[in-house]
């Protein structure tokens, strides 16, 4: 009850003084009670927490305002009964006399003396308080409430009935709370239904002394259901305490708007608001009445109008209701963030202030001019206001300026579509009018710069070719300088060549523009040419050994090929400065109004004339380039002639000859390298005998020695180094091979001998080891047949730098040299028995970690020993008790097929230490969490944004206020 | 688009393909929706890393160059050091010097590791170090003793020098700052920059030799192998080899093992974390001359008695290949970009491509890529100047830097290894390094093993705990630790102690409180009696 709550204290002593004096004397018993609190008190409690409280500043307020309301609570306890009467008398007294009978007809159980507050308090204060008193703030319920109230109060004014007993204390009450007679008690209001109800229910039953629920009950039973329902409900909704409290409520509530009889029988009339309203006179209240009446009548029949309030659930329940409401609804707000908390969450990184939640800080508001935008606060208004009066202000735009506008608006913005077109289409041709000879320059020039620049180029070309050729008739051979420019010019000549693979010659295949684009075609057409000619010279390089006839043909060809192409494109370019002389001279109709003025004519006039120069020329240096005949360069690109090209195609031969001799360093080289070769031949003569005729058809097979190059090393090993006395083993091919090879050592150390001296140390070259014994047979062979000419040895010797170059000349001789080396290594190491001591040891390590099956047998244990025991009972009783050792069998090992490695298969304890002894949580497999160790993360093994980002903290603040987060956007 | 996919795909596979780190793991059978989309973002990360990775190879923006021939009659091998250096710039050719040190034997080269310093120690006591690019001297002492090896250690400040009996540590100036007395007669010296860690081989073992150790001394058995920390000075364990007196050492950058050469031909590869060697191969017949492995960890090219040089891939210990020498190799060394120099007579090859770790089937190398030598001086050393295309070869008659083209690393990442670091850069890498300090145990065949999972069984686990350990006692921990209001006997009574269970351990708590209490109730006593009756009111409780 807000508006009891609120009381204030001052204004409570004052009406408390008041009443005391009167009623002092006769309320003893009721103080008496005040002090001594009873039952009623732990009750309250059983409401809920906060409940429990206000209902307890409530009741003390009443405490002290009413006595009536000790009155009547205490008057609901059995034992107290008479002595509540007495304090009832009393306070009944002061409002109506109607009271007076009530008490001694019925007893204890005084029906009508039940105050509203009283019924509100003690089981409804659970139902309702929730509700009602929590929305009274609403002015629509409390114009309501205000509606009810009085209604009732007039009711109870006329009739005389006792509907609200402490009627006057209360209004003084409320008055000194200062709500006025506006303020409405939502309690009375509630009384009205439930009072009607439960004294019809209980019409019959009104003068029995001692109701017990039970009676009731049966009774309701046989009467009607409905209400019995009406009734059960609300009897369930009390509390469990109904032997304290529902009893005797339930029997007040009953009887509550009943008038009492003078025998304490009740008046079998139903007292209804209908009865009430005749009375009344006020149309306004009438109204209002009215409302209540239609309610009670025809409940929810008109909607859209006011009805009269429903009976509020319990507040336990209404909680319950209004808890889950209310968390649906915050479900819903904050079901909104899910997806923001969410990407969060899986963000890797967050910095704080968010990125997005750019909020503009207080009082950074960007300047704007005032000018344009009204004044928003007052301020501004008043400085505008100021302004404006002074002068200085914006003045409001006036009709005139408007006109202004108006006019300066673009007109075109009216036009229709057709007609800035046409107009658009005419502007371009006036324009295309002024520059037509501009254009026509620049295609002369277009036209002039290719290919005049070529036609010069070849001319130059031409002067070179002859000055060169004189040259060489004049017996001057090309300088070496000269030499490198014509390397140079060659691969100018390449870089500036139409790649096939270049982008301009791809953009060509793709677009189709060879199809429609004559400059694309005769491009493509260039480059194939180009390539086709390239492609020659690089052949005829490598193929100008075989016959230089067959080279000289294919120039030939290529040369005349390529004279086609030149006529083509002569006559093309020709009929391209036809076309553009023919544009030039059909004069155009279309004068324009600026075209017409005097000065542009001139000007025209001497483009035109400029032009025509310009072509004239071009025509005259094509011409004087070969003389064309006008049909020709009218004729189309596809026929040849050859007529004219005659006397340059032997010109240009002379020029072949000349790329020839470009490219011919061959030869020339050829006999550079023989020079070399015969130099090297010198140096070798010092070291190995220089009459070495097999060694220049050596050099010129690559092939073979690279073959050689590709042996396995394992067959250079002399694996002979394991026998302890080459000498003396007699057995196998091997053996063959090395009797084949002694008979020319025998020669060639002798012979060679002196080269080992230490001053020039000697090609110590490996034998060569051929693949299969067989092989070896033949080689051996084959050397004792040519002893010039045996295989090429394929370990490359740390030679002298000098001597490798001729080590495949060197090594024939060399070779019985080499195995004396051998015979050397081998003496060197016979007692080191290097190998087979390795074999040995790791022999024994892998008979040492194998899984090791020992016998625990004892002899004695479980049988007999000693003389006379039998070889069949021993032999029985040895292995009987193995143990097994697992340790790692020979195939197991790592080193099992590495013969020339022990691998060792212990583990290194220490280095357990910083292995992870068991899989880390979130992990599955091992695979994962290895994986995960993969990348270091320190800076030296990662670049520096990857090292920052990954040991960048998750949570990133900047220093500042954090503004929250921005409500998402749903 | 599709040749934009394409692109993007062709990209993505280059850079996995140089900077990858492995194949994917599949996300498919996770069923741990957190996992999986963990394990997505992770393999983003990584294919996001190498693509960055390979972008940020315009970084590198100095190239390496060989000689080239240029028709196939010429050969770079002829290339005379006389000829190189008309051909390229003054500062370049610069770098290119002889130093003649007649008379002091046959000397050893060592440069630091950002190849700034040059360390040259001969045989009869001269050691003097360099700033080899702008010719300064460092310092020079002159020992009059053996010297066997020299090595710099972490940087250029501080040098181990093997000599007659022990190994001695200078520093920038030649003061000898410290003397190993443990290594005795060492032979062969390396550093382990990462784990500072100094590994010598000894010949013998003479003063702390049991009667066992000198047997075996006898026998040619022993060959020492030392580890000592150099930065707390301690021996980290010493351990025979049991192959006799090395012949050769070296190290693997890639994962800090130790190849050492024996003289029956095998080359064992050590770790301090087992007293047996990890792996052995029999590289040689004869003993093994000199072993270097390539920068990556991937080859090893050794050069034996046998006067044969042989490329071993020591990751599936095969041989890769097998090449002749004209005389037994004394000295090799790979330099950053793959190629090997050996130094063999009185002469220096220098071959290229003997092994590419993008081919599968190595090609068998021709020729020689250069040459030097040849004039007389015996080669004892060849050290490759890292981020140089220099070649130190140190022989008899002094030391020689001689340029190769490609030989050196164009590009260093210098928060690794800066050649133009100043003092305070010098400083601060040293700091840093010794803060990133790896322990000896993480030294392993695989250097990727730290955080892998242990695979042995629970078993053999249980095995190898050790079962005798005492239990630790938990009052005695807590005895002396705090005092005071909130002791730490009160603080376990609170916190561990279970309130109502009188048992042994709650008894002795009890009984240290009390004497504890008793303690301070007596000293604050005593703190009163100096104070006098008029200040003792003053008197604090202590801990209070």
């Amino acid at each position: 009850m807000p508006g009891r709550q609120s009381t204030g204290p001052p204004s409570i002593k004052k009406i408390k003084g008041k009443k005391r004096t009167q009623k002092r004397s006769l309320n003893a018993l009721a103080i008496a009670e005040q002090q001594h609190p009873t039952k009623t008190k732990l009750r309250q409690n059983r409401l809920g927490a906060s409940e429990a409280e206000s209902s307890g500043r409530k009741r003390d307020h009443e405490e002290d305002d009413s006595d009536a309301d000790h009155d009547s609570r205490t008057s609901k306890r059995p034992r107290v009964g008479d002595k509540d009467h007495f304090g009832n008398d009393i306070d009944g007294g002061s409002d109506s006399d109607g009271n007076e009978w009530v008490l001694g007809a019925v007893g204890e159980d005084d029906d009508s003396d039940l105050d509203s507050d009283e019924a509100m308090r003690e089981s409804d204060e659970e139902r309702f308080e929730g509700f009602t008193f929590r929305g009274s703030s609403s002015s629509g319920f409390k114009k309501l409430q205000r509606t009810s109230r009085q209604s009732e109060s007039t009711g109870a004014d006329n009739l005389g009935i006792d509907l609200n007993e402490d009627d006057g204390q209360d209004k003084s009450a409320e008055e000194s709370d200062g709500l006025g007679d506006d303020a409405v008690d939502l309690a009375d209001a509630m009384d009205e239904g439930l009072s009607s109800d439960y004294s019809s229910g209980s019409d019959d039953e009104g003068g029995s002394d001692d109701h017990v629920f039970s009676d009731l009950s049966d009774h309701e039973d046989a009467i009607d259901p409905k209400k019995l329902a009406d009734l059960e409900t609300f009897v369930s909704s009390m509390n469990d305490t109904k032997e304290s409290q529902v009893h005797p409520k339930s029997v007040s509530d009953s009887h509550e708007s009943i008038i009492p009889s003078e025998y304490g029988i009740t008046s079998k009339q139903k007292l209804t608001l209908a009865d009430l309203q005749s009375s009344i006179t006020d149309p306004e209240l009438r109204k209002s009445l009215k409302l209540i009446s239609d309610d009670t009548k025809t409940s929810s029949k008109r909607k859209g109008m006011p009805k009269k309030l429903e009976v509020p659930l319990a507040k336990r329940q209404q909680d319950r209701l209004n808890r889950a409401a209310a968390y649906e609804k915050s479900k819903e707000t904050l079901n909104r963030w899910i997806d923001t908390v969410k990407h969060n969450r899986r963000a890797e990184h967050i910095s704080f202030p968010l990125k997005n939640n750019v909020t503009i800080p207080q009082g950074s508001h960007t300047m704007l001019p005032t000018v344009n935008s009204k004044p928003v606060t007052d301020l501004e208004n008043e400085i505008q206001n100021i302004l404006q009066e002074s002068g200085l202000g914006p003045v409001s735009r006036t009709a005139e300026e408007d006109t202004v506008d108006t006019f300066t608006e673009l007109p075109t913005n009216k036009l229709s579509l057709e007609e800035v077109q046409a107009r658009t289409a005419e502007l371009r041709r006036a324009r295309d009018l002024l520059f037509r000879e501009e254009k026509r320059a620049k295609r002369i020039k277009k036209i002039k710069s290719k290919s005049y620049r070529k036609v010069h180029r070849k001319e130059r070309e031409r002067m070179a070719r002859s000055e060169k050729e004189a040259l060489v008739a004049g017996g001057f051979e090309d300088s070496e300088s000269e030499q490198e420019r014509n390397d140079r010019r060659r691969a100018e000549e390449r870089m500036g060549q139409r790649h096939r693979e270049s982008r301009w010659a791809k953009s060509v295949k793709d677009a189709g523009r060879a199809a429609w684009d004559e400059d694309a075609r005769t491009g493509v057409t260039e480059m194939a040419r180009r390539g086709e000619e390239l492609r020659k010279r690089m052949e005829g390089k490598v193929v100008d050994e075989d016959g230089s006839s067959s080279e000289s043909e294919s120039i030939d060809d290529q040369e005349d090929d390529v004279e086609d192409m030149e006529m083509k494109n002569k006559s093309r370019t020709l009929g391209r400065l036809q076309e553009i002389d023919d544009e030039g001279n059909g004069k155009e109709n279309l004068e324009t109004r600026l075209s017409s003025m005097p000065f542009m004519k001139k000007a025209e006039a001497f483009r035109q004339d400029l032009n025509r120069t310009a072509i004239n020329d071009l025509r005259r240096e094509l011409d004087g380039e070969e003389t064309p005949s006008e049909e020709e360069a009218a004729e189309p690109s596809g026929r040849r002639s050859y007529g004219p090209l005659q006397n340059k195609t032997a010109k240009d031969r002379a020029s072949d000859s000349e790329h020839v001799s470009e490219f011919e360093e061959k030869p020339a080289s050829e006999d550079e390298n023989e020079i070399r070769f015969e130099d090297d031949g010198e140096d070798l003569a010092i070291i190995v005998d220089a009459a070495n005729p097999a060694s220049k058809s050596n050099t010129n097979s690559p092939s073979i020695s690279r073959q050689h190059a590709k042996q396995p090393p394992s067959v250079n090993k002399p694996s002979s180094m394991i026998e302890d006395n080459p000498w003396l083993s007699t057995t196998s091919h091997r053996h063959k091979k090395d009797r084949i090879a002694q008979d020319s050592r025998a020669e060639a150390i002798i012979s060679n001998f002196p080269s080992t001296t230490p001053a020039l140390p000697s090609p110590s070259i490996q034998p060569p080891k051929p693949r299969s014994a067989l092989k070896g047979a033949r080689a051996a062979a084959a050397a004792q047949e040519h002893p010039t000419t045996s295989p090429n040895h394929t370990t490359p010797t740390l030679a002298d730098p000098s001597h490798t170059d001729s080590e495949d000349s060197a090594s024939e001789n060399a070779q019985p040299l080499l195995s004396k080396n051998h015979a050397l290594i081998r003496r060197a190491f016979a007692g080191d028995a290097v190998v087979s001591d390795f074999a040995t040891e790791k022999a024994n390590t892998i008979a040492n970690e194998e899984t090791k099956i020992t016998d625990n047998t004892l002899p004695g244990w479980g049988s007999w020993v000693g003389a006379g025991v039998s070889k069949h009972d021993r032999k029985r009783h040895t292995g009987r008790f193995l143990t097994r050792t697992p340790g790692i069998d020979a195939e197991a090992r790592k080193d099992a097929k590495l013969d020339k490695v022990i691998i060792n298969e212990k583990r290194v304890k220490k280095n357990g230490r910083y292995l992870a002894t068991q899989l880390p949580h979130p992990f599955e497999t091992r695979a994962q969490y290895e994986r995960a160790l993969r990348l270091p993360l320190g800076p030296e093994w990662t670049t520096k944004e990857t090292y920052q980002g990954m040991t960048m903290p998750r949570v990133l603040l900047k220093q500042g206020v954090v503004e929250p987060m921005r409500r998402p956007v749903v | 688009m599709g040749e934009e996919d394409g692109e993007a795909r062709r990209r993505a596979l280059e850079a996995h393909k140089a900077y990858g780190r492995g194949r994917k793991v599949s996300t498919k059978g996770v069923k741990d929706k957190k996992l999986r989309s963990n394990l997505k973002s992770l393999e983003n990360k990584y294919k996001d890393a190498t693509l960055k990775a390979k972008d940020a190879e315009v970084l590198l923006e100095n190239e390496s160059g060989f000689l080239e021939a240029e028709g196939e009659l010429e050969r770079t091998y002829k290339v005379r050091q006389e000829d190189l250096r008309n051909g390229i710039a003054v500062e370049t050719a610069k770098k290119c010097f002889d130093l003649k040190l007649q008379g002091l034997g046959p000397y050893t080269a060592d440069y630091t590791r950002n190849g700034r310093s040059l360390l040259l120690a001969g045989r009869k006591g001269h050691v003097s170090t360099m700033d080899w690019r702008e010719g300064k001297l460092g310092c020079e002492l002159q020992l009059q003793e053996t010297i066997r090896d020299a090595k710099w250690l972490h940087n250029d400040q501080y040098f181990a020098v093997a000599q007659k009996k022990y190994v001695y540590i200078y520093d920038v100036n030649g003061v000898e700052i410290h003397s190993l007395q443990q290594h005795i007669e060492v032979t062969n010296m390396e550093f382990l920059p990462y784990h500072f860690l100094l590994a010598t081989v000894v010949r013998t073992c003479l003063f702390r030799g049991t009667t066992k150790n000198i047997a075996n001394a006898m026998q040619g058995n022993a060959g020492y192998l030392k580890y000592t920390d150099t930065s707390t000075g301690q021996m980290v364990i010493e351990m025979p080899t049991r192959l006799g007196s090395p012949t050769s050492l070296s190290q693997n950058p890639s994962n800090a093992i130790l190849h050492i050469g024996h003289q029956n031909g095998t080359v064992t590869l050590w770790s301090p974390n087992s007293t047996t060697p990890l792996v052995k191969i029999l590289a040689h017949k004869g003993p093994v001359r000199a072993t270097a492995i390539d920068r990556e960890g991937r080859y090893m090219v050794t050069a034996g008695q046998d006067m044969r040089m042989s490329v071993w891939d020591v990751r599936t210990f095969k041989e890769v290949n097998n090449y002749f020498l004209r005389q037994p190799g004394s000295s090799v060394s790979i330099s950053d970009r793959g190629l090997v120099g050996v130094g063999w007579g009185t002469q220096v090859s220098i071959w290229k491509g003997l092994f590419d770790k993008s081919h599968k089937d190595q090609e068998k190398i021709q020729s020689p890529y250069m040459g030097w030598g040849g004039e007389g001086r015996r080669i004892e050393r060849v050290r490759w100047c890292p981020f140089e295309d220099v070649l130190g070869i140190s022989h008899d008659q002094g030391f020689s830097s001689i340029i190769v083209p490609g030989a050196g690393e164009p590009n260093f990442d210098a928060l690794e290894l800066n050649p133009y670091e100043n003092t305070k850069q010098r400083q601060e890498s040293e700091v840093k390094a010794l803060l990133n300090k790896l322990k000896p145990e993480m030294i392993s065949l695989n250097p990727d093993f730290v955080g892998k999972l242990d695979l042995t069984s629970a078993a053999q686990r249980k095995q190898e705990a050790d079962l005798d350990r005492k239990p630790e006692d938990p009052v005695l921990k807590l005895k002396n630790k705090g005092r005071g209001k909130n002791s730490s006997l009160r603080k376990h009574l609170r916190k561990k102690g279970k309130r109502n269970i009188i048992d042994d351990e709650r008894l002795r708590i009890d009984a240290l409180r009390l004497e504890q209490n008793k303690r301070l109730s007596k000293r604050l006593d005593k703190n009163k009696e100096d104070l006098g009756p008029a200040l003792a009111r003053f008197v604090r409780k202590p801990g209070a």
